[in-house]
């Protein structure tokens, strides 16, 4: 009966929109922080909502829908603006060590030992995005789904469709090369001094400069 | 330092150094987590490696938040994202709706134009309008103003700059209908004003939205009550009228009989 349709599938609609709109900001972010601009990120958004929307009916009633549209978010991507952009792939190489293998090394340790230089209080949020943006997209997007989406390592690893391994390792490694951007953004901008730890010949060749003055 | 501990093993520097990522990032079990707090606090190496971490963690994702967070603008889907989503997800269904819709007839145009209340062609099936309609009034949503709140009088001054068009709800006090409140809704895609009334003998809930287009049809009986020509429909146990003024369609569904509906709409009209 037409009619019988028609009130199904407005009660769809108004569960799909009242369950999956609310993640629409957080949907945007991830997009535009993948696509690197904001048409395409809207489009990406769109798209990867409208395919949800078909797929309704897959979606485990009483899981995590967030991470369920996360999911078709990066698909989407992957499959519709990735061929289309010039990102690399994977990342190759070292991003296949477990994370065991590169353990917490030398300079993470010296690193975490002495953190107030590590607060980057006061860069700018555009020299974030841009220290985000300029990550590998894979370790990009793990950053993102870890630390600004709170995801768990399971969740990452059904979004992403790695293993935990690799999610661990990924995160790992995203997340040092960004601190790394933004202490290099934070010393660009003069608030942080370098030192040993961080850039041992640049300092080196301060303290000569000044020794010599 | 041997490798044979027993179980539960007490962990060492190089296993903390190892797993203090997944251990900051809430990854440990409730056990692994009791050990590693059992190794910290009799390290000092190791606690200071992990509080310099966590800081750094926090200060990151702070940072992140303010960047990308939903304060943000490179957090916020644009208002006409938002729309086009909403757009797109109800032409998901729409081609049926949409071979429900034919050519408004001449006639009716006609009509429209001289300023006469009309109501819409008949189509067989295309009752999606008075569906949902009963549907959004069975549901009962909370009302966003009440009269208790805020005073009937000021209800209509309330939708002001919340839709794009002024909704001015009829009255129907001659009949004892008081007004309970109001909220936003919508019909379709199409923003509704949604006010509810209390009746001597039941409830009321009228929708009001804006169709210069004329998306909405409506099927049903054609009543004629006073000057004003109404449909009129039976769903899910509710009467519902529906006319049309102008560019603004009025859907009133009501619990009542069709004698007292049609009486509730003929006190409408003296306002």
């Amino acid at each position: 009966m037409g009619m019988f349709d028609d009130r199904k599938r407005d009660v769809t609609r108004d569960e799909f929109e009242a369950l999956a709109l609310r993640h629409i900001d957080a949907l945007y972010a991830a997009g535009l922080r993948l696509t690197r601009n904001e048409r395409d990120a809207e489009d990406l958004v769109q798209d990867a909502l409208l395919r949800a929307y078909r797929f309704f009916e897959r979606f485990e009633r009483g899981t995590n829908i967030k991470a369920w549209l996360f999911k078709i978010l990066t698909n989407t991507f992957i499959n519709k603006y990735r061929r289309t952009t010039k990102e690399r792939s994977i990342v190759e190489g070292p991003e296949q060590e477990t994370v065991q293998a590169h353990a917490a090394s030398r300079d993470t340790a010296e690193q975490s030992l002495d953190p107030e230089r590590w607060f980057f209080d006061r860069l700018l949020s555009d020299d974030v995005l841009k220290a985000v943006d300029a990550l590998p997209i894979d370790f990009r997007m793990v950053v993102i789904l870890a630390d600004l989406q709170e995801f768990s390592y399971r969740e990452i690893a059904d979004i992403m469709d790695v293993p935990v391994g690799t999610v661990m390792s990924r995160l790992y490694r995203g997340r040092r090369l960004l601190q790394k951007a933004l202490a290099q953004y934070a010393v660009d901008s003069g608030f942080v001094t370098e030192d040993a730890s961080v850039e041992d010949l640049a300092e080196h060749r301060r303290r000569r400069a000044k020794g010599a003055e | 330092m041997t490798t044979l501990e027993p179980m539960p093993a007490p962990m060492e520097c190089a296993e903390l150094e190892r797993s203090v990522e997944a251990y900051l990032d809430g990854e440990f079990d409730a056990r692994e987590q009791a050990e590693a707090e059992v190794h910290l606090s009799g390290c000092e190496r190791c606690r200071k490696l992990s509080e310099g971490a966590a800081a750094l963690r926090t200060a990151l994702r702070a940072r992140l938040r303010e960047a990308m967070g939903p304060a943000s603008p490179a957090g916020r889907a644009p208002a006409a994202l938002r729309l086009r989503v909403s757009t797109a997800l109800a032409r998901q269904r729409r081609p049926l709706w949409r071979r429900l819709l034919s050519p408004v007839p001449l006639a009716t145009a006609a009509a429209c134009a001289a300023g006469v209340l009309v109501v819409l062609a008949t189509h067989a099936g295309g009752d999606g309008l008075v569906v949902e309609a009963v549907k959004k009034h069975h549901r009962g949503l909370p009302l966003e103003v009440t009269t208790a709140s805020i005073g009937a009088e000021a209800i209509p001054g309330w939708f002001a700059g919340k839709l794009d068009f002024k909704p001015t709800p009829p009255r129907f006090q001659e009949v004892g209908a008081k007004v309970v409140g109001a909220r936003l809704s919508h019909l379709r895609e199409y923003p509704a004003a949604y006010i509810k009334y209390e009746l001597a003998r039941g409830q009321a809930g009228l929708f009001i939205v804006d169709d210069p287009e004329r998306r909405f049809e409506a099927t049903g009986r054609e009543v004629r009550v006073g000057p004003r020509t109404l449909r009129v429909m039976n769903s899910r146990g509710y009467n519902v009228a529906v006319w049309r003024q102008d560019e603004i369609v009025y859907s009133l569904v009501s619990d009542l009989g069709e004698d007292d509906l049609f009486e509730l709409v003929r006190s409408a009209q003296a306002r």
